[in-house]
């Protein structure tokens, strides 16, 4: 028993120097992207929104996508825009800078979507991606495929 | 008993200078930033206005994540790279810190990637689609993460901490000036690793190290010990401490040629060692030789030499020769020959071994020698199987031969494969010969069975059964029948909820001369599902003897999420006979990515347990 209590002695002197409790946590990044879906529609008519079919592959026949986003934690005015690129790497949708809280208030989450609508030519089969962009700057991207057959 | 304790206390204090001194390793990735946090669950990275040195680069980002398992880096957002007055920019950075070899991609008008790298090296093929998936709120729901301004990786992909503060299941817990967070769950590295010290009150302290070396194609090495030490315990009468050793290397001489030395030890007088080398000739022969000492507690040791080899042949087929002697004349010999022929259709096995093995500690040997012989064919309708085995007991003078015919029709499909047709039938015939007496016995087997694929009666409601028959024949005069059929039917009530029928006859009659003896068994039982959704699931059982009117056992089982990942599941036996609750297990169970927190209470034991179990 006395080994034990030696034991216990021991680590009560070493524990408190590489234990801290006045280590605080950074705090968190606002403006963060919690989530960035891609799906056939966003169904607007409850709150909070949200994607129907959530998916990263399409046909034409669907006719379009959307690329839905949800941002935490926004103090500022922020600027949000979407680049949708075809096959070819090329800028086939750039929404612009859209505006977001212009009157600076803090909200916890902010939804956004941009619905992106194919091009009848079948030249727009193939692998597309989204990039996604809070004040000019890269925030996400992601990849999908759109096929010619259902 | 004061020697032990002592032992015991500087074992420790061994263990946990060498734990700080392994310590020291070599760091790949060194990064600092606004907000850095670790999962432990998931082995994650995510850093936000982040700062690190890319080979001879400067780097800064404004999001990164790194998946320490795979190894996977990915810088983006505002992507900046200095050297001296280069400067780089873009939007997206996949790199290797090791090899310092990136991919940067800008989104412009135009996707465009760049190179980053030494000249001349292969360009970096990184999928990080995987890092898409998830981000910092994924990385704060982890039952353990921690959270600070800089952080290591090494190159054994351990990751450390400075100044972090830990949160455990989202609460702020303590802080750390340094920590290694990636903990325990991770491959082994070379040098000397204390695995884990802990005492109990039935056990004692118990520890183990290990130490573990390893050169690429050239050693591999790896020496265990386990240490207990008793004598701390009240009122233990057997031995005070005992001390396990187990070593095994390898060394690659030459690609094809390696030896091997591999050992363990125990306290108790009882040990073992085998030196082998092996050598290869073009995948095709390997040729193995050994010396191997066994010393069991209170006989005495066996020394054997041995040598094996095979032949790959082809399409000759697969030879196999195994030969070993030991010093106290006890031999080990083994041949075996393998092919197929016709595409694979027929396929022939021969194998013959002889042993000469000591009986005790008498200077009598068993010698045994066997034959085995076996032939199958196969083709898309039957398949034909003869095996003949011949063991002759050279000591005990006693021969048994046994050839055996297997004759089956594959599965057949009837009626759209409505149907399906199962018919074989064995063949066996024993010849056992002892000194002069012969004995002979033979039996055959034939089974038929006949099974439907579920069928849909009503949109909610379908079924299936399955019907067999056997006849076993001996030469004896004994003659078993037996024959049964299982129905299973299952009628959806509503969304996820399913109610389950399942009624079984089996019956055996068994005739020997004028005796006719038979049993008939049944058993039905009622299944209830139930599977709403992802998060709910369960299912309740109830068995019932239909011949003698009787309840026999339920069981239950249900699953359920609550909040975050933790997740409820509890099973429940209750026996109708015995009229009482056989068993009761609760689980209470924390996903966490890379393991499980489980807390479990069994009442069969009366048993309550935590368990942190590696997924």
């Amino acid at each position: 028993m006395k080994t034990v209590l030696k034991l216990f002695l021991i680590s009560c002197f070493l524990l408190p120097a590489c234990i801290s409790f006045s280590i605080r946590p950074p705090d968190l990044p606002d403006n963060l992207l919690e989530e960035m879906t891609l799906g056939k529609s966003v169904n607007v008519s409850k709150d909070p929104w949200y994607v129907t079919d959530i998916s990263s592959s399409f046909s034409l026949q669907d006719g379009s996508l959307v690329c839905f986003v949800k941002i935490r934690y926004v103090e500022q005015e922020i600027r949000l825009r979407w680049k949708w690129y075809s096959p070819q790497n090329s800028v086939a949708k750039d929404t612009g800078d859209v505006i977001v809280n212009s009157d600076r208030q803090y909200l916890d989450e902010v939804t956004a979507y941009d619905t992106f609508r194919f091009k009848p030519e079948s030249e727009t089969a193939g692998k597309w991606i989204v990039a996604f962009f809070i004040d000019n700057t890269l925030a996400g991207k992601r990849a999908f495929v759109i096929s010619k057959e259902e | 008993m004061k020697t032990g304790r002592n032992l015991s206390i500087l074992l420790l204090v061994f263990f946990l200078l060498c734990g700080i001194m392994s310590a020291a390793d070599k760091m790949i990735f060194q990064v600092e930033g606004e907000y850095l946090a670790y999962s432990y669950d998931h082995n994650w990275i995510y850093g936000e206005h982040s700062r690190f040195v890319f080979g001879s680069y400067q780097a800064s980002c404004l999001h990164l994540k790194i998946d320490v398992t795979s190894r996977l880096f990915l810088a983006y957002g505002d992507v900046t790279l200095r050297k001296n007055d280069e400067v780089i920019a873009g939007d997206e950075l996949v790199f290797d810190p090791v090899t310092n070899r990136g991919i940067l991609t800008r989104y412009g008008d135009t996707i465009t990637e760049q190179k980053i790298g030494d000249e001349g090296t292969d360009p970096l093929t990184a999928d990080v689609s995987s890092l898409e998936s998830w981000d910092l709120t994924e990385i704060r729901r982890s039952l353990l993460y921690f959270s600070g301004q800089s952080l290591d990786i090494s190159e054994d992909l351990d990751v450390y901490g400075y100044n972090i503060a830990i949160h455990v299941e989202g609460m702020e817990s303590v802080g750390f000036k340094k920590l290694k967070l990636s903990g325990v769950m991770k491959k082994r590295r070379t040098g000397f690793s204390f695995d884990r010290v802990w005492y109990t009150r039935s056990e004692g302290i118990i520890s183990r190290a290990s130490f573990f070396y390893n050169k690429e194609k050239k050693v591999n090495s790896l020496t265990r010990l386990h240490y207990e030490e008793r004598s701390v315990l009240k009122d233990y009468e057997g031995p005070q401490r005992q001390v396990d050793v187990m070593t095994s290397t390898t060394v690659m001489l030459k690609e094809d040629f390696q030896l091997g030395l591999a050992g363990n030890y125990n306290s108790s007088n009882l040990w073992n060692v085998n030196l082998r080398a092996n050598k290869n000739w073009k995948q095709k022969v390997n040729l193995e030789a050994t010396i191997t000492h066994n010393k069991p507690i209170n006989l005495t040791g066996e020394t054997w030499v041995g040598l094996r080899s095979q032949i790959n042949g082809g399409k000759w087929g697969t030879f196999s020769i195994l030969g070993k002697y030991e010093f106290q004349d006890q031999v080990l010999a083994n041949f075996s020959y393998g092919n197929t022929f016709f595409k694979q259709k027929l396929s022939l096995m021969l194998s013959s071994s002889y042993s000469q093995i000591k009986l005790g500690q008498s200077s009598d040997y068993s010698k045994i020698l066997t034959a085995n012989v076996n032939m199958s064919y196969n083709t898309k309708v039957f398949n034909l199987a003869t095996n003949y085995l011949l063991n002759y007991d050279l000591f005990g003078h006693q021969l048994l031969s046994q050839p055996q015919l297997r004759l089956g029709l594959n599965p057949f499909p009837l009626y759209a494969e409505l149907l399906t047709l199962n018919v074989y039938n064995l063949f066996i015939l024993n010849r056992v010969r002892m000194d002069d007496i012969i004995h002979h016995a033979f039996s055959n087997n034939t089974v038929f069975s006949l099974s439907t694929m579920p069928v849909n009666l009503l949109d909610s409601f379908k079924m299936n059964f399955s019907l067999q028959a056997e006849q076993f024949l001996e030469r004896e005069g004994r003659n078993f029948t037996s024959g049964g059929f299982i129905i299973n039917a299952q009628q959806r009530i509503a969304k996820g909820i399913f109610l389950e029928g399942f009624y079984n006859v089996q019956s055996r009659r068994k005739t020997q001369g004028w005796l006719i003896e038979g049993t008939t068994s049944q058993d039905l039982s009622l299944v209830f599902r139930l599977k709403p959704s992802e998060n709910l699931a369960g299912w309740t059982s109830l068995s019932y003897d239909p011949k003698n009117n009787q309840l026999r056992q339920s069981f239950t089982d249900i699953s359920f999420r609550m909040f975050k990942n933790w997740e409820f599941h509890g099973l429940l036996n209750y026996d109708f006979l015995l009229k009482k609750i056989s068993n009761i297990d609760l689980y209470l169970i924390r996903h966490a990515g890379r393991f499980q927190l489980r807390f479990i209470w069994r009442s069969l034991a009366r048993q309550f347990l935590v368990e942190l179990v590696p997924q």
